[in-house]
């Protein structure tokens, strides 16, 4: 008990902000992020003793969260909140780097659920192409695609509204 | 690996490690930079994408299992507090009636007595090794003689089958009922104008050692206890 109990403190506090920040980029709603990442903890301390290794426990947190994600949308549609209502902190950057931030961070809502997950799981978690493959379920040259639609789209979108500050600093 | 799907591949993986990938990237320049490129935009990417959780996140994560856990244990306690209750009642139930029960059991015996009263005469000379034979279905067996057997029958009392054995005692004879199957929780006098004796609990069942009056019955007992032993 005492052992299970200090390995899952462990993982809440390697793992909640990623957690959190994938929660986030999949369903765009602060509140509702906290709720997936808090059921996602309860339904891994319950089913605790499947988890055999940790070093499998990001995947393993992060398919729980999914599946709850998806119970979430079958009950109820969370209000979709567009990215520039969100009001994100960030302390750390500098003003030049918040408008930076903001500006891709609108970019990334703006993407497809399908283009946005694999994105997130590779950028966040760190995941490969095969381990991002596994965790959603689908072969390794679809997400090899949807990755590559997902940053040249980001990348395009980057491009002209950098050239586009510019264009209206200079103008 | 041709071009056009080398770029397609630093958009898709800018960090991959693949020897195929990582010699492309090193046959010219320009790939180079390319893949430089994609990862400095990827550098942006996660600036960006790193958003700060909320305060106290994990510590709500954890406090949340812990009340979770907390309100199981409360619901296995109730549910135990209920079981509790109910072994409490079905308890009660068994010690209002099995007294009753008990008290038949020796009204029993005796009138068993009354209704063979001729037995009390027999002279059979029966062998402790017959009382063995009968006794051997349920699992018991005497270790040695018990004194002089003048009868041995069957017996039904409280529905039960028995063994009927009658002794010889110093004042006329001593009946002893053996019930495998009548179990009672201890010692049970039983006495009228003419009997005296006990019912003992032993095995799974018990015993009824019946004698007239003015006999003494403890040797009897004692001898029966001792040299009874059950299997199972």
């Amino acid at each position: 008990m005492r052992n299970k109990q200090s390995r899952f403190d462990a993982l809440v506090n390697a793992l909640y902000s990623d957690l959190y920040r994938y929660a986030f980029w999949l369903c765009k709603n602060p509140s509702v992020a906290e709720d997936l990442v808090q059921e996602t903890y309860l339904r891994a301390w319950k089913s605790f003793a499947s988890l055999k290794d940790d070093k499998a426990a990001k995947a393993w947190l992060i398919t729980i969260l999914r599946r709850e994600n998806a119970r979430l949308y079958e009950r109820y549609r969370p209000e979709l909140l567009d990215i520039e209502d969100l009001n994100l902190e960030d302390k750390t950057s500098a003003p030049g780097q918040i408008v930076e931030n903001q500006l891709l961070q609108k970019a990334i809502a703006r993407l497809e659920v399908e283009f946005r997950e694999p994105i997130a799981l590779q950028v966040i978690g760190g995941f490969s192409t095969s381990e991002i493959a596994d965790i959603l379920e689908l072969n390794k040259n679809t997400v090899l695609t949807r990755l590559f639609r997902a940053r040249n789209k980001l990348k395009q979108t980057y491009t002209e509204r950098k050239a586009d500050t510019r264009g209206k600093h200079n103008g | 690996m041709d071009d056009l799907e080398f770029r397609r591949h630093v958009y898709a993986d800018p960090k991959c490690q693949n020897t195929e990938f990582l010699s492309k990237k090193n046959e010219t320049e320009e790939n180079h930079l390319f893949v430089d490129e994609l990862q400095q935009f990827d550098k942006k990417l996660k600036r960006a994408m790193d958003i700060e959780p909320p305060k106290g996140l994990a510590e709500r994560i954890i406090l949340n299992q812990a009340l979770q856990t907390h309100s199981r244990m409360e619901q296995q306690r109730f549910i135990f507090s209920i079981a509790a209750s109910v072994l409490l009642v079905l308890g009660v139930f068994f010690y209002i009636f099995q007294p009753i029960s008990e008290v038949n059991l020796e009204h029993e015996v005796l009138a068993h007595i009354y209704e063979e009263l001729d037995h009390l005469i027999e002279q059979q000379d029966k062998k402790t090794l017959d009382i063995n034979q009968a006794l051997a279905q349920h699992g018991g067996e005497f270790i040695g003689d018990i004194g002089k057997i003048n009868y041995l029958g069957s017996c039904d009392i409280a529905n039960k089958k028995g063994i009927h054995v009658i002794l010889a005692g110093t004042h006329g004879s001593i009946t002893v009922l053996m019930l495998p199957d009548v179990s009672i929780n201890k010692e049970k006098m039983v006495s009228d104008n003419r009997f005296h004796g006990s019912i003992i609990p032993t095995g799974s069942g018990s015993i009824a050692i019946i004698g007239e009056k003015n006999e003494s019955l403890n040797e009897v007992k004692q001898t029966i206890k001792q040299k009874l032993s059950w299997a199972i």
